[in-house]
């Protein structure tokens, strides 16, 4: 009996100074809308197929040549909201071919002729434009939701050949895609 | 101690909006370019009309334009322009490049030529045998776009014996480059 009497003053007590120990205690954060993020879209590992393009530049009367093959640029997202826009540029390492100093990059147009994943997906840059040292954009969509989800953009490229040109075989330009995706 | 824990999370994720950028990959390819020795040319002088000037008996000449288009090889490339009689004068009892009807008697050239261009440095007799040089290009070389000029000056003996009348030869120019 003396336990008893003992032990109700202090549960009493409890209740009556903390009754929020004794509700349904959810934590719950409120953050302001401008400062929620959605989460990122994870990008799969850009390629490039052929690894190489060859123009065989024979004679400047003739006309541009077209590359040995288009190049197929392909990519995948996980994570992607519809709402979100990927695009993808291209951009060359140098103002020049290597070893080939008379041949500019800017000889060299690149025309996006397809796209495919997503949504939307489109060229840009009409009927092509000359490559630069600067990343210039080719296409872009709206990301696809889910896991693995594939694109792809088909480029074409033409060089204008040019008496100015020095000949010379084994004359190269790196180029690099960059897919962004929010 | 929960709700400690899950408010100090909610402040590190509010606090870091920039581990949410945009994530970009990218990928390369290579263009190769192999530019070929290549050359052309154009006579804008498609008749060359000789005619003898001044003191009586002075040579025929007259002058042939040409624009020419080059781009030889870097290191071990060469070039050239040459001619040839392909077709002798005609008809017969005036001059000739195979057999001048007189001793001396000749179709001569001198050369002019832009440059990468070097032309011919003296003056060079005609021939229906052989093709003889214009131009002559190093390695290297290369045109404008629009093409670079020549031109072949012209000189035909002014014989006595040639009958009177109009005579017709063919030159043909060839331009070729390693």
């Amino acid at each position: 009996m003396i336990r008893v009497i003992q032990l109700m003053p202090v549960l009493v007590g409890l209740a009556a100074a903390s009754p929020a120990l004794f509700a349904q205690t959810k934590a719950r954060v409120v953050v302001p809308a401008e400062r929620i993020f959605p989460m990122a879209t994870t990008l799969g590992a850009v390629t490039a197929s052929p690894a190489t393009i060859s123009f065989a530049a024979t004679d400047p009367d003739l006309g541009p040549f077209t590359g040995s093959s288009s190049a197929t640029v392909s990519w995948t997202t996980s994570g992607g909201a519809a709402g979100s826009t990927w695009t993808l540029k291209v951009q060359a390492a140098a103002a020049t071919f290597a070893s080939c100093a008379t041949v500019p990059t800017s000889a060299v147009t690149a025309m996006c002729t397809g796209v495919a994943g997503g949504t939307g997906g489109a060229c840009t840059g009409g009927s092509g434009f000359a490559l630069s040292t600067a990343g210039q954009q080719v296409a872009s969509g709206k990301e696809a939701t889910g896991i693995g989800k594939s694109y792809s953009v088909t480029i074409n490229f033409t060089l204008a050949d040019s008496w100015s040109y020095i000949a010379k075989s084994s004359c190269t330009l790196s180029l690099t895609y960059t897919v962004t995706a929010p | 101690m929960k709700r400690q824990y899950i408010l100090a999370l909610a402040a590190a994720l509010i606090s870091a909006p920039a581990s949410y950028g945009q994530f970009a990959a990218s990928g390369t390819t290579t263009l190769s370019v192999t530019v070929s020795a290549e050359a052309a040319l154009s006579v804008t002088t498609s008749t060359t009309t000789l005619a003898a000037l001044g003191t009586i008996f002075n040579p025929y000449t007259g002058t042939t334009n040409l624009t020419y288009k080059i781009r030889t090889s870097q290191s071990t490339g060469t070039g050239n322009v040459t001619l040839k009689v392909t077709s002798d004068f005609s008809p017969a009892n005036g001059p000739s490049v195979t057999t001048p009807p007189s001793a001396g008697d000749a179709l001569t050239y001198t050369c002019t030529a832009a440059a990468p261009a070097t032309g011919c440095s003296s003056a060079t007799t005609a021939s229906t045998a052989s093709a003889t040089s214009v131009a002559t290009f190093g390695a290297g070389a290369s045109s404008a776009n629009a093409g670079n000029a020549a031109s072949t000056a012209w000189s035909l003996t002014n014989d006595p014996v040639y009958h009177t009348g109009s005579y017709t030869a063919t030159v043909t120019y060839t331009i070729s480059a390693t």
